[in-house]
């Protein structure tokens, strides 16, 4: 809701490009973490981020906007966003980083679990995971534990873990509970 | 019941809405290449078949002509195809080709579900029959990015320099001396697009010269499928989604299809990291170009022959995914291919010492640490330095100062081409050889739009032909193909010659601002003395030609470069012209031209984006069979024509082309 309210002020305001910043990462204002509620229509985030450099129809139901905002390498792109075709709502923000920083503020410990693919046992990659208000994840790609540093983030809503990490998905709902 | 005219198409409307929806709930089945499948009898290809809407198949028969393919289907394995919730199922016979050449009915029935369902494709076979006694050798240049303008940079830097008496190489219009790429007597034109984009990438691009056939963005000798939606566009390129970017049907490239069946030898050489896009087609079968450990891997254990290596020769940067440190499984690659009888050698002098036959991976920069990426399936991209810096010239004020990292040993593009020739060419066997020799900052220098960077290196580039023009030159049998293009375009082009002075070209502390305003509020940019010499993408390029111009505004640039007076002499002027032509002094310690001192007048050029573009790109070519690459061709054609000179007899072409060149009836330009 937090962050729904800052981005009704960027709409009001109109778009700045510091504002496009500043919706560019998470922000941790008075210990809150703000960012996409995933609830943005595609208007609202167009002038929230502006709009994409590429957009791109995949799978058989979602389309991608994907940017190039600061500076990036050329072959890759700085937010991907994921919308459903056939709703136009938003399930998820990719925000990729280059060089990779770490992002433990915004992953506190109480609320951050790890999770292992395929297992904890044999792991061949590793991510963290925080639930969010509105049955939203946050989840650091690529690291297990604070300290280590990712090249991604990932907003998602949780159900569409189901599509693009069924193996988190089970680990979350064993047994499709 | 008569429609009316307005109720009709409504209706028709729903229908066809009605039928696309049951359609696409209804069991299909679909063989998963592309509708323009071109192949080289005996090239080998996956075979897939995704079953959508189904929880079982029965009396599933694949016949290709009349050969029944049905028994090299694997059983099928359920697979969540599209990321939605349907059942679906995948087969594959993996690895397949076709022995008879022509049009290759490729039918496909089965019952889903109790459906009979069926699918088609025709395949173009193209005959190849080896010509044992011709033994051809095929060098393949690949300038990335050099479209037009960059080969019209090199030739207006590398050949206007002005001698100790004042003459200028480049007078009145003429060279006295063209590039070596532009002696090739063969020239033609390349239309470079994907199947999904017209602006295409390194790796999409380098599938089609590789092997015969497009495919998406990223794709590395690989066809799309129906799980690419679990990391394509979304950005879930990890060891996680691994998987689905190594199960897409891969189609073999013409370094292993020569190496395979007729025991070529294969090398790639690059100022890239090895792993790169460029190299990568020719030894690598992957979904995504970034997949860089998997990349390694398959240099090392390709999938088209048997497990072995795919090269000879292996000459570039990028060590980190070759290194324990750098490979998420920690395996030593360099230390493996070093078992297998490789020289592994690290800088230009330990190439130099490097000769006859022996296997050689030369990797020339890397990190200093070595990591894998956080993602599990790459490492820190580290290319090679690029030839300005190589070659210690001052970078203009935009352009970032050069640093080697303690490099300071590197090779120059020449040199690596000389090394791997006479590695390839000394063989026990005696064997032909492949070679494809890679400027890949030119692409890499024009996407932060520095001039200098970028058309250094397509010198570099060019004086690589001339080692390889050279070479085939003397030897007595004419009996190696060279071929001289660029993957893509990019936005660069030329708009003049500059008077910018030394002390502003190269002055860091002298800039200025530039602002303007976007819908997304003013944006700023620093400009310096260079940037009017070489205007980037980034400024307000506006457009003064015609006060009509939708670009209009104040005509000209920013005060703080312009000249004060537009009256005034063009040589005190720090803007670019028209007027007038480039002069550069050489420097005799290196062969190339220097860019800065006295009397020093510089190409201006200008970047429209800091991207590729979707322009054809030209094709030159020398040797047996160089007259197939004339024309306006499909990018994808070099592939067949490259195979069509080791397996057809070209001499009624190559008398003609002789003819043409050597026999003094016809005009020939100048500098040629």
């Amino acid at each position: 809701m937090r962050f729904t309210a800052v981005l009704l002020g960027l709409l009001c305001a109109g778009p700045v490009f510091s504002q496009i910043r500043q919706a560019a990462d998470p922000q941790i204002k008075e210990g809150q973490l703000t960012w996409f509620e995933l609830t943005e229509t595609k208007q609202q985030t167009a002038k929230a981020l502006g709009m994409p450099r590429m957009v791109a129809v995949f799978g058989q139901d979602f389309v991608s906007w994907q940017y190039q905002i600061g500076v990036v390498d050329h072959e890759e792109y700085s937010h991907q966003l994921v919308f459903r075709t056939s709703t136009h709502a938003l399930i998820s923000v990719t925000r990729n980083y280059d060089p990779e920083r770490t992002v433990d503020e915004l992953f506190p410990d109480g609320e951050t679990t790890a999770h292992y693919y395929p297992n904890a046992e044999k792991p061949q990659y590793s991510l963290r995971l925080r639930r969010l208000s509105n049955g939203r994840v946050l989840m650091a790609m690529g690291t297990s534990k604070a300290g280590q540093v990712t090249g991604q983030i990932v907003l998602i809503r949780e159900p569409e873990l189901r599509y693009f990490y069924p193996w988190l998905f089970e680990q979350l709902n064993p047994g499709g509970q | 019941m008569i429609l009316n005219g307005l109720a009709r198409p409504a209706l028709l409307t729903l229908a066809l809405a009605s039928c696309a929806l049951a359609q696409s709930s209804a069991p299909n089945v679909r063989i998963v290449l592309p509708e323009r499948t071109r192949l080289l009898q005996g090239q080998l290809v996956d075979l897939i078949l995704e079953v959508r809407n189904a929880s079982a198949i029965s009396n599933l028969k694949v016949t290709a002509g009349d050969t029944d393919l049905t028994s090299k289907f694997s059983s099928p394995v359920k697979a969540e195809l599209d990321c939605d919730t349907t059942m679906d199922l995948v087969l594959r016979a993996d690895l397949q080709s076709f022995n008879t050449p022509g049009d290759i009915k490729l039918n496909v029935s089965l019952n889903a579900d109790s459906l009979a369902v069926t699918d088609t494709r025709t395949i173009q076979v193209r005959e190849f029959n080896y010509n044992t006694l011709a033994r051809r050798n095929i060098i393949l240049f690949i300038g990335d990015a050099m479209g037009t303008a960059y080969r019209d940079a090199a030739r207006l830097v590398s050949r206007s320099i002005v001698d100790s008496n004042g003459k200028n190489s480049f007078r009145a219009g003429f060279f006295d001396d063209l590039l070596e790429m532009d002696k090739m007597p063969v020239s033609g034109m390349s239309m470079t697009y994907g199947t999904d984009s017209v602006v295409p990438d390194s790796a999409n691009t380098g599938t089609a010269w590789a092997t015969g056939n497009k495919s998406f963005l990223n794709a590395v000798n690989t066809f799309g499928d129906g799980t690419d939606c679990r990391w394509r566009f979304n950005g879930q390129t990890n060891a996680a989604t691994l998987q689905y970017i190594t199960d897409n049907p891969r189609v073999e490239n013409l370094w292993q299809y020569l190496k395979r069946r007729f025991n070529y030898r294969a090398g790639i050489v690059t100022t890239a990291a090895i792993t790169d896009a460029t190299p990568a087609v020719e030894g690598a079968y992957v979904g995504y170009r970034q997949a860089r450990l998997e990349i390694a891997r398959q240099y090392f254990e390709n999938p088209m022959l048997g497990g072995r290596p795919a090269f000879d020769v292996l000459l570039g940067g990028g060590a980190d995914p070759f290194t324990a440190a750098g490979r998420a499984d920690k395996r030593d690659l360099i230390n493996e291919f070093t078992n297998l009888g490789y020289r592994y050698v690290t800088t230009a002098s330990e190439l130099r010492n490097a000769s006859f036959g022996q296997p050689t991976i030369g990797l020339f920069k890397g990190s200093a640490k070595p990591a894998t990426s956080s993602n599990g399936i790459a490492t820190a991209d580290v290319n090679m330095d690029v030839a300005y810096d190589k070659l210690q010239l001052p970078r203009p004020a935009s352009e970032p100062i050069a640093n080697l990292g303690g490099y300071t040993d590197q090779p120059m593009l020449d040199l690596m081409t000389q090394k791997a020739i006479e590695i390839l060419s000394t063989s026990f066997s005696q064997s032909p050889f492949i070679l494809m020799v890679e400027g890949a900052s030119i692409d890499k220098q024009s996407h932060p739009n520095q001039a200098a960077g970028t058309i250094w290196d397509t010198i570099e580039f060019d004086k690589a032909v001339g080692v390889a023009r050279s070479w085939a030159a003397k030897r007595q049998a004419k009996d190696t193909l060279i071929v001289v293009t660029a993957d893509h375009d990019q936005s660069m082009s030329i708009i003049g010659v500059s008077n910018t002075p030394d002390e502003e070209y190269f002055n860091r502390t002298k800039s200025e601002k530039v602002s303007f305003k976007t819908s997304a509020g003013d944006q700023d940019f620093t400009v310096y003395g260079d940037s009017y010499a070489n205007a980037r993408a980034a400024l307000p390029f506006i457009n003064t030609s015609t006060t009509a111009s939708n670009n209009g505004g104040a005509a000209g640039m920013p005060a703080t470069f312009a000249p004060s007076n537009p009256a005034d002499d063009p040589a005190s002027s720090t803007y670019s012209t028209y007027f007038g032509s480039p002069a550069y002094s050489l420097d005799s310690r290196t062969g190339y031209p220097l860019n800065s001192g006295p009397g020093i007048r510089r190409l201006a050029v200008g970047f429209r984006t800091g991207d590729h573009t979707g322009s054809s790109v030209p094709v030159t070519a020398e040797g047996p069979g160089a007259l197939l690459f004339t024309g306006y061709l499909d990018e994808s054609d070099l592939f067949f024509k490259m195979a069509a000179t080791l397996s057809t007899d070209t001499s009624d072409l190559d008398k003609a082309l002789d003819l043409l060149i050597n026999g003094g009836k016809y005009p020939k330009t100048v500098g040629k």
